[in-house]
């Protein structure tokens, strides 16, 4: 009896100690290879991507019209080799203030390999070009004066993905596996070239768009008090608006700047089909849409308001009706875009079109302002494409 | 026989029971015949490890005593991390269970005390023990590499690694507090009452290091996801003394049953050593170009990790405690314990620094922000424990005693940090025996300490700085308690 306690009492210190020594482990963060067989040790592919294309990406794109080299880049899936399989392809129109780097400066690269490896979504390229202007964005539009930007996106470049490079990479260069989609400006872009050019696109995504010009109004108080001025502003004041900083200290006048440079340039003061007006900034070539009292001044506003969304959508609206389009808006109001969004979801219902649409928050301290979020969002987008971006044709 | 059969098979189902859980900031105690019944021994204070609960116990002993033990500790803490807001998360592990390091297991714990009775009605003592100790370390976070890709726009470059090397453990603290204990104690009134006093001249190490993620001030073109938070580590490696005392008080209220009051004053150490600050700047070729020489973003995306070296000196507070117990001798060979404590935490305020000299800082004062050392903020609850002991004499030759305490969690959940392991109530288990040869009394103890799982759901910033001021997600542990030691009585 005694003997059987102390033996009891040993192998219950034994015990302890055994499962104080095991040693444990924590899961190895990457497997080396999945069941997909993608291999994925952390870094992902985004280098290997470039590389396989090193001698053409980032190569020069050369815009007639304005007599500008533009930059484009190209995201390779895994899969990827110059004359393997074709791929669809996604084409990234960037925000204001972006450029060629606006997605994969926020890691477009490395959402799209993890994507991929998890097996959430089909493999395709995602392009991305830059459709930038001193004064932040050109609004994917054409005009005579400062560029021809959208017949850039929509002829130039797709054709110089899907043509003049296909020595380097194969697209699958049919509408069905052919996707465009952008955020803030550029949902305002892909949104405009969808409808206007259906033979081109099947999917669509807009995330937290710009476009409902009518609300732009509201944001003129704001440019004015930016500026420093006062109502009525003086002439010479208005004339001579303070164009530095833009970036960082003025964005409301970098707003109106670039609407205005897209939608009513002015290049010369008596210029045939160019009304005089007081809104004419001769030394910037463009008009703005409000007079010395800050009131809309209508001739002007109204070229804005023609390429207004709901313009579109009631001209082009119809076109949709073959391609998957989704909306997404952030809940906060920077440069009333939910409400801008609002008035684009009114018109498209108005409109019949038929769309996906998902609203989408930030966090406590740390709301869900127009770039900050481009990184988490871009998963739901690529899975968006995904779905309807046809691999075989 | 019952008791100890009784006892065994408890301690026998909670080791091979899944559910059995330990851990805590605060391993404490001292000496095994106290430990063995659960902490209740501030009205028993019958061996040397009166020094520490209740030094008025010193002027029961009637002969010297040398002691020794050793308590072997195993943490086996777990943690899944659940740092999100709003279903973002920032790099940590979520969702995925994680183990602290095990590479060291035990943590060694010794005591020893020398009693000397003087005269007729004092007795000194002094005793060297560690009534705190806490090692364990952590990786709960890592680089994403959309934060850690740096590539250059060439594109001639093959697979990069990370560009950023990043350690493995992202979160550690390991505290030793040696308690060198001189006390003296009197008979106050012959046979009912005694007081003792002693001094706890304390030397305290302090090592801790945390992934700190500090809020990107940037423009939004450079502060937006997953760039919003920059990763920086802090870590601070000191020592120092510090000095409190303790007093106690002693009454023999019956022939069966005694009283036992103490009071430990909180000691503050005042810490000095190196302090490293580290940034670790997110690569991103594209957005260090897109920024202009004159913009911080230019230098802070070049993907570098940056240290500052500081010196500096902090305060850690060792709380004050307070409590009685009382002990009552049921038959010959049976005596019951039980105690009550009130530890102050709320005392323990973190470790705020004071630097003294500072060396590695860079030319960009955008990048020398983050290379300040964030002060270890902590707000903690006062905390009661309560104790309940037996011990039987069932043979001359040797002694069985069994306790159970229960703690409440000084720590809230908006202070719950994966390094303090389980912010939880905890229940410590205990058996012991122990064996008299000649002059020789051999102790041997096993303890567990139980606490329930416990979900942190809610990431706090009390103070509104950014930093997030707790580990959300769900804590669990186990830990055991093996102790042996010997005491000679001449």
């Amino acid at each position: 009896m005694k003997r059987s306690k102390i033996l009891f009492t040993v192998l219950f210190l034994v015990g302890l100690i055994l499962i104080g020594c095991s040693e444990r482990e924590n899961p190895a963060d990457f497997p080396d290879i999945n069941e997909r067989g993608f291999k994925n040790d952390g870094v992902f592919t985004y280098p290997r991507a470039y590389s396989a294309i090193s001698d053409h990406a980032g190569w020069q794109f050369f815009n007639f019209t304005v007599d500008k080299n533009f930059f484009t880049k190209l995201y390779a899936p895994p899969s990827f080799t110059p004359q393997g399989r074709p791929f669809p392809i996604l084409y990234l129109l960037h925000d204001f203030e972006g450029d060629e780097n606006y997605y994969f400066s926020r890691m477009v690269q490395w959402i799209a390999d993890s994507l991929i490896y998890e097996g959430e979504i089909k493999e395709f390229y995602i392009a991305s070009i830059n459709a930038s202007t001193p004064y932040g964005g050109t609004w994917y539009t054409d005009n005579e004066f400062f560029g021809w930007f959208e017949t850039m996106v929509v002829d130039q470049w797709v054709a110089f993905i899907e043509s003049t490079l296909e020595d380097q990479l194969r697209v699958i260069s049919e509408r069905e596996s052919r996707a465009i989609g952008g955020f803030g400006m550029g949902g305002y872009g892909a949104l405009k070239l969808a409808a206007k050019y259906p033979e081109l696109y099947s999917s669509v995504s807009a995330s937290t768009p710009a476009g409902s010009f009518q609300q732009i109004e509201d944001l003129i108080p704001m440019m004015i008090e930016e500026q420093g001025l006062s109502i009525p502003i003086d002439p010479d004041d208005y004339q001579d608006m303070d164009t530095t900083n833009l970036f960082t200290e003025k964005p409301y006048t970098m707003l109106f700047f670039s609407l205005a440079q897209a939608f009513s340039p002015h290049p010369e003061d008596g210029e045939p089909g160019y009304a005089d007006s007081t809104t004419f900034l001769s030394f910037y070539g463009i008009d703005l849409p409000f007079d010395y009292n800050g009131n809309i001044y209508q001739p002007v506003f109204d070229k804005w308001l023609a390429h207004d969304l709901s313009a579109v959508f009631d001209t082009y609206g119809g076109n949709f009706d073959s391609i998957a389009v989704h909306l997404e808006v952030s809940d906060t109001n920077q440069f009333l875009f939910h409400q801008q969004a609002e008035d684009i979801r009114n018109s498209m219902d108005q409109n019949g079109i038929n769309y996906s649409f998902d609203t989408y928050s930030g966090y406590t301290g740390y709301p869900a302002f127009n770039q900050r979020f481009v990184y988490d969002r871009l998963v739901e987008i690529l899975k968006f494409h995904s779905e309807n971006l046809v691999e075989e044709m | 026989m019952r008791i100890f059969n009784t006892i065994m098979l408890i301690l026998l189902i909670l080791l091979f029971s899944g559910e059995v859980m330990a851990g805590g900031y605060n391993v404490s105690g001292v000496g095994l015949k106290a430990l063995s019944m659960g902490g209740a021994f501030r009205a028993v204070a019958d061996d040397w490890s009166a020094l520490y609960y209740n030094p008025a116990g010193l002027s029961n002993l009637y002969q010297h005593e040398i002691a020794f033990g050793i308590d072997l500790y195993s943490y086996r803490p777990e943690f899944t991390p659940q740092m999100t807001l709003n279903d973002y998360s920032f790099g940590y592990y979520d969702g995925e269970e994680r183990v602290s390091d095990d590479k060291i297991p035990y943590t060694p714990f010794g005591a020893a005390a020398f009693v000397l009775p003087m005269f007729e009605k004092l007795t000194v003592g002094f005793g060297v023990f560690q009534p705190y100790d806490h090692d364990v370390e952590w990786n709960v976070f890592k680089l994403s590499p959309a934060y850690n890709q740096y590539v250059d726009d060439s594109f001639d470059l093959p697979v990069v690694e990370p560009l950023v090397p990043f350690p493995e453990i992202t979160h550690a603290f390991n505290v030793d507090l040696i308690d060198f204990h001189p006390t003296i104690a009197a008979e106050l009134i012959e046979d009912r009452m005694s007081l003792g006093v002693g001094l706890s001249i304390r030397k305290g190490s302090y090592n801790r290091s945390e992934i700190i993620l500090r809020p990107n001030t940037l423009s939004e073109s450079f502060s937006s996801r997953p760039y919003e938070n920059l990763v920086t580590m802090t870590e601070y490696d000191a020592s120092g003394w510090g000095l409190g005392v303790n007093v106690g008080l002693l009454f023999q209220a019956s022939e069966k049953l005694k009283l036992g009051a103490s009071y430990q004053s909180k000691t503050t150490i005042d810490l000095s050593g190196d302090l490293y600050a580290t940034l670790y700047s997110p690569g991103n070729r594209h957005l260090e170009e897109f920024a202009d020489t004159a913009n911080p973003a230019n230098q802070l995306f070049k993907g570098e990790v940056y240290t500052a070296n500081h010196e500096a000196d902090a305060e850690w507070v060792i709380p004050s405690e307070f409590g009685f117990g009382l002990a009552y001798q049921l038959s010959e060979r049976v005596m019951i314990a039980a105690d009550f404590a009130y530890i102050m935490w709320s005392e323990n305020e973190g470790i705020e620094f004071d630097v003294t000299s500072t060396t590695g800082l860079t030319e960009f004062s955008f990048i020398n922000g983050y290379l300040t050392p964030v002060d270890f903020i902590e707000e903690w609850d006062d905390a009661l424990r309560i104790s309940v002991g037996v011990e039987g004499h069932p043979h001359e030759k040797y002694k069985l005693r069994g306790g159970y305490s229960f703690e409440q969690t000084p720590i809230p959940e908006e202070g719950a940090r994966v390094i303090f392991d389980n912010p939880a109530d905890r229940h410590h288990l205990s058996g012991g025996a122990s064996v008299y040869v000649g002059i020789v009394e051999l102790y041997g103890a096993v303890s567990m300490i139980i606490t329930p799982e416990t979900t942190v759901s809610d990431l706090v910033d009390a103070d509104e700085d950014g930093i997030f001021d707790n580990h959300t997600g769900t804590y669990s542990d186990f830990t055991a308690v093996t102790s042996i030691g010997f005491t000679v009585r001449f």
